[in-house]
């Protein structure tokens, strides 16, 4: 694998493995991060999640990647990928955020 | 012998194109494919997909039939709700998409197959050693849809306000008429979309009535093709693309159609396995990042000298304006935002992953609770 | 005549953000002057809304019964000063309340900073009445202000807690006016009461139910604010009350009830539920929309809520126009369980004055609001009949109509009460079979309970969910009732529990305790209330019906049976269950008043278990040739008060006779039991002598040395009671002590 190619997936992986925790665990699921599929729909059709679900997720994103996810923005929660794919574009410095966390703040 | 709709006649009258699989005979096309997607997407566009095959069960006891055989927690579902769902065979294999309907304890089984009727019949047969009853009712039954970001507008003129208040994925019956339509509230293109069962005697007066009111908006009949683009990137599973080439419900990322707590269903054990073992590929979509050569099945896509995916299927989306295609990926690389190469018959073209799906369809903005 | 009698408000008490008594609330409604104010109890940067409506109140005085004035959760103190209030606006001797006199008491987060100071360790708020050497006692008991009151005001009568959350004290007006057209009251005292809680400001806050500013019902910015306070009505007999020379302040002459079964936090979009509530109070007040003169909406502010509402507004007044709506909370915000007591007494003083509230910071109506929303100033008015609506969490929505004193429609109805009876019942405990000694072996296992009925979603649902739902459906099975929608949207359900459901409690504070006031668990935070127990069953199920949830330690129960009884007899439902739930809980510990650590006597281990009833209207049960179980005589609760001797119960119970009317050799048989050994030793006797001279059985209700299940406990042995072998035709009693001193008796006639 080249390098450039291993670094994003690494990077990429790193990120949807969290969110998919944190989406397990927020929401009870019984699903295990490899059963949920990156493109999978998350409301109304696929995992079928309601409003209450959303604001959920959202909450979780915004605490656990220090990113802001505006009210009214439909695109973010279609899937994992979506929402994973805000968040690199939108966390300033992820390698600091990912070390506070592990710091233990949460 | 080939399964016809009761409305072929008057779509071979309309110059449908038509399109022949699994048995069935249904219209491809009206217009040029790109017309009736901006159709689908920008207004809303009827569809006769009367070939589903239609069974119609009665009671709890068909719940639990039904529990036995399908993957989902069937025995589970609500009155007035809809489960999305599918059929495998005993190796775990998809044969059907299936959407199960329970409409105050009568429960419609509504599938879109890659196999033909018959296989499906065998299959329900077998397994039915407590001789529920059921009535199978794709010769009885037409079935159409509206679909589109005005389907919502033709469902309530057709049907009065109350639809607006119909989630997605629920069911009515609607016999104010005498009409005895089953109406579900579906969709498999992103935009709002209905499903309607309606007995053979009336569908043509149904069918008249409905194209009429899609046509007040800007609407028109559809036929089934453009539903592989639509559910292309709208990331919809299609049985017929990538269901068909592919079938694992694993692979394919389907696995939210299934309680993996439940105790048996069919392909249970074969699915089990390959959950254990763990997936070493997986389906991702992709788009092309120049125009020219397009991806065909099977073309591969490649990192440097390794090989990293096959092409299943292709399409091009007007929404994004390049083509698309879904590949069957080495787990390893299975992840949107990366840059490859696809080596197609005629030269390479650079594509890259997409985290599906990729667009904001026009009915996501329009909040049916609100009217 | 019993069943018809008038029921007149003649006291009202207020603590509010706009003042404290009833002319200082009315001025400040007169001069639409907003009791909202910057939040500055704690650090608010984190949120989006920065300010609230708080009350003011003064320091309590010494009490020498209990003493302990200095633990007062703060929802206490709000609900004591109002109910003070409202016995001297009614010039009732607070030192002489007869004997005929109850208390219904309303809330929705209740004991929540006590419960907060627990999970915290120290308090959010500094001084807030919290302690937390009160932790696992009284006071973090969501019935704790039902029984302070009951203790200090020397209340003998029915007293219970509506935990309908954001509906309760409008419903719990309703259930007052009941107990006193039934004539089984001459008095009811009503408090509903709400402290404000930082975590529960916090859980709305980020479901982004509050408001950027200050709120604008109906118009712009959307959004609510929450707020806290008390309201105490005095509802009174109206011929006691002429009797007694009282002033009136106006008259309750209807309410409804309903249930969504849609959302755990979100409104029905299309409004069914508030419709059906609506419709139903017109219903029981036999009036129609014509008469209505004004609405007083619940109004929070958010979109969905002001939307739902306009348009079911809209559809109940069909080819009319609507008459004027305001919300009240753009003066006082939303004060949860407080806020129907207050907004009717906003209503009922303002229209006493001819004028009607106005709705506050008013400019533009919102798109989807296109009804007339009083804006800003108070208007004048010559109307008599006003509707005020309030719609919670887990579905409960309440209607309740109220007239003023000059209002000209009688509430006396014409019609007879409907006869009551039951037509199936279910039990669930844990397995018996298992280790006694062992104390697992009193809860059940939720992984097994979820497995008990596949058509149901029980994976979903916390214990006592999973019981209500099981025991429900099971008991209208064995009733025969089917649950298909047009079936069951009819199905009413009464509620009772012994406290607050653990799991959405203790997933909530204890993300709060953990990370802070910004992490508040949003899927658990709408199971903290009491009523989701009932909306999650109601859900599952499809009951629309008339829906109410009530706490009260182990009465709870007994209370939901005889409110269930009410709601069929005065037609609210045709169908109601009663249903009766216990989770145990280790922290269940019920020190009571009267100690019962008399050596020697052993009480029982608590139990998790629920037990379902199923009452019918005679003519509901007749018209579908329903099996009949049994018949409803009679039901009482009454509060003995310190004094629980053999002596005292044998008078209620005399006094429960004599009113029955019935031979006393037509009894045939009697079920007893207690919380304590103790009380059920006191009350086999006194069953024992009654017998004595009549020959009937005794059976104890549970047997000596088993667990014992709380607020179940009563629904059970009344289908113990169904059972007894050769009394068709007789009456059978049930008689109970509860741990904290009520005396359930119940009569029926076995078919």
């Amino acid at each position: 694998m080249n390098a450039s190619i291993e670094n994003r997936i690494a990077t990429r992986s790193a990120v949807i493995s969290r969110v998919k925790r944190d989406l397990i665990q927020r929401l009870s699921l019984s699903y295990t991060e490899e059963d949920l599929h990156e493109d999978a729909s998350l409301i109304g059709s696929g995992l079928g999640l309601d409003s209450l679900d959303a604001l959920e997720i959202i909450l979780g994103i915004e605490q656990e990647f220090r990113v802001k996810i505006e009210e009214g923005n439909i695109s973010v929660l279609r899937s994992i990928n979506t929402i994973v794919d805000y968040i690199l574009e939108n966390q300033t410095h992820p390698a600091a955020s990912a070390q506070v966390t592990e710091g233990g703040t949460r | 012998m080939t399964y016809r709709s009761p409305l072929h006649d008057l779509s071979v009258s309309r110059n449908a194109v038509l399109t022949s699989r699994d048995g069935f005979t249904a219209v491809s096309r009206y217009r040029p494919l790109e017309d009736e997607y901006r159709t689908i997407r920008e207004a809303v566009g009827m569809t006769d997909f009367s070939h589903f095959q239609k069974f119609c069960f009665r009671g709890e006891e068909a719940l639990y039939f039904l529990d036995e055989i399908l993957p989902a927690n069937i025995a589970n579902i609500r009155y007035g709700r809809v489960i999305h769902t599918f059929l495998a065979d005993d190796d775990g294999n998809l044969l059907s998409d299936v959407y199960v309907a329970n409409q105050d304890d009568t429960i419609w089984m509504i599938c879109e197959s890659c196999v033909e009727t018959a296989v499906i019949e065998q299959r329900l047969a077998a397994a039915n050693s407590h001789r529920i009853p059921y009535d199978h009712l794709t010769d009885s039954f037409a079935a159409f849809s509206i679909d589109g970001p005005q389907a919502w507008a033709v469902a309530r003129e057709m049907f009065g306000p109350d639809v607006l208040g119909m989630p997605y994925l629920s069911v009515e019956l609607h016999d104010e008429s005498g009409d005895g339509i089953v109406l579900l509230r579906t969709g498999k293109t992103s935009e709002f979309g209905y499903l309607m069962l309606v007995p053979v005697a009336r569908c043509r007066d149904v069918y008249e009535r409905l194209l009429a009111l899609t046509e007040t908006r800007s609407g028109a009949a559809c036929g089934i093709d453009v539903f592989d683009i639509l559910k292309l990137d709208g990331r919809f599973f299609n049985i017929n693309q990538e269901g068909r080439i592919v079938r694992d419900p694993l692979t394919l990322g389907l696995q939210w159609m299934i309680d993996f707590q439940k105790d048996t269903y069919h392909g249970k054990s074969a699915i089990d396995r390959r959950r254990e073992s763990g997936l070493t590929r997986k389906i991702i979509g992709l788009k092309a990042l120049a125009a020219g050569t397009p991806m065909n099945r099977d073309t591969r896509i490649v990192s440097g000298e390794e090989t990293v995916a096959e092409v299943v299927t292709v399409g091009y989306s007007q929404a994004l304006d390049t083509q698309m295609a879904l590949a069957l990926f080495d787990i390893r690389y299975a992840y949107s935002g990366l840059e490859f190469i696809a080596q197609t018959e005629t030269g390479n073209v650079p594509v890259q992953t997409v985290s599906l799906p990729p667009f904001i369809p026009r009915s996501l903005t329009i909040k049916l609770d609100e009217m | 005549m019993k069943g018809t009698a008038e029921v007149l408000v003649t006291g009202i008490g207020i603590v509010s953000p706009i003042g404290n008594s009833v002319s200082a609330f009315l001025n400040a409604l007169k001069s639409s002057k907003s009791g909202i104010r910057p939040i500055d109890l704690f650090d608010v940067a984190q949120f989006r809304s920065h300010v609230y409506a708080p009350a003011h109140i003064e320091t309590l005085p010494e009490l020498s019964d209990p003493p302990d004035t200095a633990t007062w959760d703060r929802h206490l103190q709000l609900g004591y000063f109002a109910l003070r209030d409202a016995l001297r606006d009614a010039s009732i001797d607070r030192d002489r309340i007869p004997a005929r006199t109850g208390l219904v008491c309303a809330t929705c987060s209740g004991p929540m900073l006590t419960i907060e100071a627990e999970y915290l360790q120290t308090p959010i708020v500094p001084g807030a009445g919290a302690r937390t050497e009160s932790v696992y006692r009284d006071y973090r008991r969501y019935y704790s202000m039902e029984r302070t009151l009951v203790r200090v005001f020397g209340i003998r009568g029915f007293s219970t807690t509506v935990v309908t959350a954001c509906a309760a004290s409008s419903n719990a007006i309703g259930l007052g006016a009941d107990l006193i057209a039934e004539g089984i009251l001459d008095q009811v005292f009503v408090v509903g009461s709400d402290a404000f809680s930082p975590s529960t400001f916090a859980g709305f806050d980020f479901l982004k139910a509050t408001c950027i500013s200050e709120c604008a019902p109906f118009s712009d910015p959307a959004g609510m604010n929450l707020g806290e306070g008390a309201g105490a009505w005095v509802l009174e007999n109206g011929e006691v009350a002429r009797r007694r020379g009282s002033r009136i302040r106006g008259r309750v002459l209807g309410y409804g009830l309903s249930n969504d079964a849609y959302h755990a936090t979100a409104p029905d979009p299309q409004g069914e539920g508030a419709i059906l509530a609506m419709t139903r109070a017109m219903h029981d007040a036999a009036i129609d929309p014509a008469s209505i003169g004004y609405i007083n909406a619940h109004g929070t502010g958010t979109l969905p809520n002001d939307r739902t509402e306009s348009r079911a507004i809209t559809r109940v007044f069909s080819d009319r126009t609507p008459p004027p709506v305001s919300s009240s909370k753009s003066f006082f915000g939303h004060a949860l369980g407080a806020a129907g007591i207050l907004e009717a007494s906003a209503s009922l003083l303002m229209m006493n004055d001819g004028l009607l509230p106005p709705t506050l910071r008013f400019t533009t109506a919102r798109e989807g609001c296109g009804l007339d929303y009083v804006p800003n100033t108070p208007r004048k008015t010559d109307a008599g009949v006003f509707l005020s609506n309030n719609f919670a969490f887990a579905g409960n929505n309440s209607a309740l109509l109220v007239g003023t004193v000059g209002c000209e429609t009688s509430s006396a109805r014409e019609s007879m009460p409907n006869e009551v009876v039951i037509t199936g019942y279910s039990s669930l405990m844990p397995d018996d079979t298992r280790d006694p000694a062992d104390p697992r072996s009193y809860t059940f296992d939720l992984a097994r309970l979820a497995q008990m009925d596949r058509r149901l979603p029980l994976k979903e649902m916390d214990v006592s969910s999973q019981l209500a739902t099981l025991a429900s459906k099971r008991a209208v099975q064995h009733a025969g009732l089917s649950l298909k929608p047009p079936d069951a949207r009819q199905i009413g359900m009464i509620l009772g529990l012994c406290d607050g459901p653990n799991r959405g409690e203790a997933a909530h504070l204890r993300s709060i305790a953990v990370s802070g006031l910004s992490a508040p668990n949003l899927v658990m935070f709408p199971y903290i209330v009491l009523n989701s127990v009932a909306g999650q069953c109601s859900r599952a199920l499809g009951l629309k019906g008339f829906s109410s949830t009530l706490c009260g330690a182990p009465g709870a129960g007994l209370h939901a049976l005889i409110y269930a009884a009410l709601a069929i007899r005065r037609g609210h439902a045709s169908i109601c269950l009663a249903c009766g739930v216990d989770e145990r809980q280790e922290s269940y510990v019920y020190v009571d008043e009267s100690s019962h650590a008399d050596a020697g006597i052993e009480d029982r281990p608590v139990s998790d278990g629920a037990a379902c009833l199923v009452l019918e209207s005679a003519g509901s049960a007749h018209a579908r040739q329903a099996n009949v179980l049994g018949r409803w005589l009679s039901g009482s609760s009454s509060n003995l008060g310190p004094d629980r001797s053999e002596v005292n119960i044998g008078r209620e119970w005399e006094r429960f006779i004599e009113e029955l009317g019935i031979p006393r050799r037509s009894i045939a048989g009697i079920v007893v039991d207690a919380d304590y050994g103790i009380d059920a030793k006191r009350i086999e006797e006194v069953a024992r002598r009654f017998s004595s001279s009549t020959g009937a059985r005794i059976i104890s209700g549970t047997e000596a040395g088993s667990a014992r299940s709380l607020s179940s406990g009563a629904l059970r042995n009344i289908s113990i009671a169904l059972q007894i072998p050769n009394c068709s035709g007789k009456t059978v009693l049930t008689a109970y002590l509860s741990s904290l001193g009520q005396l359930g008796l119940i009569a029926l006639r076995i078919e």
